[in-house]
């Protein structure tokens, strides 16, 4: 089959990845490109020409390793702008005998779909729930059930016009065009769940530097999805205010000393900084650096866990919490998710589904890793025609690359 | 998040025949009256209504069980900014009225605060939660001045841009209705505001209580179709003898009606028909047929028919007309100055609303690496303050 191009702009980093599906259906990663970003904020464009030169470099990268010629990629989106919402179709059953027909489908499908979103925001993926047969809830495939009425829950997840339109002028920039759009948090899920998680009930949370998506699953159905604009750059920035010193001094500090929980440890450890052009040597109490990134990321999983509350998920949590991104890699951020959700967390490991001919290891990858994954089962359900797979089924109506 | 006061978000919901959720609610002083009027006449209408409003006092007065006070301020003073950024900061409160509706229908006179700026933000509120968003707003009479009215026009374009159907009516063409010259102007003025309650009322009897001939949200939906989304509020009423010959009358002449140039230049129409129990079928029909023949034959016209209980020899017609160009065009301004301006009396530039409402309201954010950006505001909190700072946690 063809190989598909992913490109997830991140806000610290660009993320390329080339891969193709082999015959039994694997999914073999061929290239990688990275490089880090500049031009963004919160994972929204605001410098779109240097967004766009990272990018570039990133994608030549991955496509001189996998030896592939680009001309169309796959790009994931993200931001606060992002809203996960459920919406429902219904229609009355004409099929023959009260029976629902493949008609009565489509039209409820048509239904549910039709959502009159104002004129700055565009629809992004139509996710199918369950459909409903009168009072019979939960009906996975509908067709010759008898009844009167037929209801299609969906899941819309939309965005901002203005920053979809974005990516098509950032990918024009380096003679490419955008054939799908992808969110973030989606395609993270695709990269690190399995069928049975999304069976027992699971969240995705990816902590991203500019924003943290997530995703949940329960009884096997996305159930809610979102982003906040709220990362790891926003650790990095709470570091910068509290101890006065400089943005890459934080950051560094972050990565090399922070944890996401403090551990009260009886002497207090002393971090020395030594002197830096403007800003004099100076040390760090390690308990007030955990202190302040402690506050931080504990503030994001409880804004996450207040939006999965809303949507009453969090009894359903039977698979747990899994973890991706970036901010994944921060020290003690498993035991922190399993305090506040009160399950289960793990961190996400996206090459674990796939084939790897070239490396690619960490939870910062899953966002990329889910965007191939995307592209190429979307590849494949084109030309089986959709009916029969179960991710044609549930993902119709929303390759978008056709329509634009 | 401050909540100042509400009582309660609406627990019942009405529903129409399809079972979608219907949902009345009514914004500003205007909005709220019309509503709370229409929930006094109504049986069962009290507990599925909501007003939203910024003078708490008014609110205290009202009779509906839903009632939303947001922002501070005791009132919107006429700046329509005022309103909005009240609206989108208690926008949660927004989002909980409209949460597990279906339809929405919003009422708001135009011209003063809170409706021309609060209901352009319920309106976003209930499109982005996929709610089929009806709004009935009412232009200032013509004598409010040309100010006010610029106002409305204003906040009407932003209403038509988020509304899936708007349903306009003119204050002065609803009093001027059916009206003789020596006509006492308060009876005038009682006559704008009973009409548009009774207009909502009659959309909510024929949608959401079981009836003679009832419609559903796709009834709606069609008038969205028809040309450009806004339509015409004209009523027809009367009581006693001939009251359906009159009230018929009354409807076709109209000065509403007569902007659009009669019902012959409409793409279609929704009707809404309440009687009492005594209304007979050949009334119905005598009620219906001559504004059937009156519009264009391609046109297509939904009718419903209600019977109002409580109401005794009373007929209410009320006919929303889809206009066939692109545009509704509103009623022209007054050109008669009601009220000289002396010269060098600058006072009502002074007070002239602001007209900014394109800029957002979020306030940057003073944090560091997010200076020149647009802050995270969730749950009324700047997220981009260093959550110890905002927690009040003391660094060891």
């Amino acid at each position: 089959m063809l190989p598909v191009v992913g490109l997830e702009i991140g806000t610290t980093k660009v993320v390329a990845l080339t891969g193709e599906m082999l015959e039994d259906e694997r999914i073999v990663l061929t290239g990688k490109g990275e490089h880090i970003s500049v031009g963004l904020r919160k994972g929204e464009v605001v410098d779109l020409e240097k967004a766009a030169g990272c990018a570039k470099k990133a994608l030549k990268e991955a496509a001189d390793e996998g030896a592939v010629e680009v001309g169309e990629i796959v790009v994931a989106i993200s931001g606060g702008h992002i809203r996960g919402q459920v919406y429902s179709g219904h229609t009355s059953i004409q099929g023959a005998e009260g029976l629902v027909s493949e008609d009565d489908i489509e039209d409820v499908e048509m239904n549910a779909e039709s959502v009159s979103l104002p004129g700055d925001r565009e629809m992004i993926h139509t996710i199918k729930q369950r459909y409903r047969v009168d009072d019979h809830e939960r009906v996975v495939n509908p067709l010759n059930m008898a009844g009167s009425q037929l209801s299609l829950n969906i899941l819309g997840i939309h965005g901002s016009r203005t920053h979809l339109r974005n990516l098509d002028r950032l990918a024009a920039c380096f003679q490419t065009e955008v054939q799908d759009v992808v969110f973030g948090g989606l395609a993270s899920a695709l990269a690190v769940l399995t069928v049975e998680q999304k069976r027992s009930g699971v969240a995705v949370i990816d902590l991203g530097a500019g924003t943290t998506d997530y995703i949940a699953y329960a009884d096997g159905v996305m159930a809610c999805g979102g982003s906040l604009g709220l990362g790891g750059d926003h650790v990095t920035n709470d570091l910068v205010i509290a101890f006065n010193i400089a943005q890459k001094r934080a950051e560094a500090l972050k990565c090399k000393h922070g944890m996401a929980i403090v551990e009260s440890s009886a002497s207090p450890e002393k971090i020395a900084l030594p002197a830096e052009l403007g800003f004099p040597a100076r040390t760090v109490n390690l308990r007030s650096l955990n202190t302040v990134i402690n506050a931080r990321i504990d503030e994001t999983l409880q804004k996450v866990k207040s939006r999965l509350e809303k949507e009453g998920l969090l009894a359903r949590l039977g698979g747990g919490v899994i973890l991706t991104g970036g901010g994944a890699r921060m020290s003690g951020v498993q035991r922190l998710a399993e305090s506040v959700f009160e399950v289960p967390c793990r961190i996400g490991n996206p090459g674990a589904n796939v084939l790897q001919g070239t490396a690619v290891e960490g939870p910062e990858y899953a966002t990329c890793c889910g965007l191939l994954q995307y592209a190429l089962r979307m590849q494949k359900m084109n030309e089986s025609e959709g009916r029969g797979s179960l991710f044609g089924q549930m993902f119709r109506g929303l390759f978008r690359g056709g329509v634009r | 998040m401050k909540t100042p006061f509400v009582y309660k978000l609406i627990r019942k919901k009405a529903t129409d025949a399809t079972g979608a959720r219907l949902c009345i609610v009514g914004v500003g002083k205007t909005g709220c009256m019309v509503v709370d009027r229409c929930a006094a006449d109504s049986v069962g209408l009290k507990d599925t209504v909501a007003v939203i409003g910024m003078d708490g006092r008014h609110l205290e007065s009202l009779g509906v069980a839903t009632r939303i006070k947001i922002g501070d301020a005791k009132g919107a003073g006429g700046q329509v900014r005022v309103g909005r950024e009240a609206a989108e900061r208690d926008i949660e409160m927004l989002r909980g009225v409209v949460e597990g509706c279906d339809i929405l229908i919003a009422v708001a006179g135009l011209g003063g605060g809170t409706g021309t700026g609060a209901l352009p933000v319920l309106l976003k509120v209930a499109r982005e939660s996929g709610v089929f968003a009806v709004a009935l707003v009412a232009m200032p009479f013509g004598f409010e001045g040309n100010l006010r009215r610029g106002v409305a026009e204003e906040g009407l374009k932003r209403i038509q841009d988020r509304a899936d159907v708007v349903m306009l009516a003119d204050a002065g063409d609803l009093a001027l209705t059916g009206a003789k010259t020596d006509d006492p102007a308060e009876a005038a003025f009682a006559r704008s505001l009973s009409a548009l309650s009774a207009g909502v009322g009659s959309l909510w009897q024929v949608l959401a209580t079981p009836t003679l001939m009832s419609l559903d949200q796709s009834d709606f939906k069609f008038l969205a179709t028809k040309g450009s989304g806004t339509c015409v509020f004209v009523y027809g009423t009367a009581s006693g003898v001939d009251r359906v010959a009159k009230a018929t009358e009354m409807l076709k002449t109209s000065p509403g009606l007569s902007h659009l140039g009669g019902l012959k230049g409409t793409g279609g129409a929704l009707l809404c028909v309440c009687g009492s129990h005594n209304l007979t079928m050949q009334e119905v029909a005598d009620g219906i047929d001559p504004l059937n023949q009156e519009l264009p034959e391609d046109s297509d016209v939904r009718t419903g028919v209600a019977i109002h209980e409580g109401w005794q020899n009373r007929y209410f017609v009320a006919a929303f007309v889809a206009d066939r160009k692109r545009t509704v065009k509103a009623a022209p301004r007054t050109t008669k100055r009601t009220r000289t301006v002396k010269r060098g009396d600058s006072h009502s530039q002074v007070e002239q609303p602001e007209f900014n409402l394109d800029v957002p309201a979020s306030p940057k954010s003073g944090a560091g690496r997010f200076n020149r950006m647009a802050a995270t505001i969730l749950d009324g909190e700047n997220l981009d303050i260093p959550t110890y700072k905002r927690r009040g946690i003391e660094l060891p």
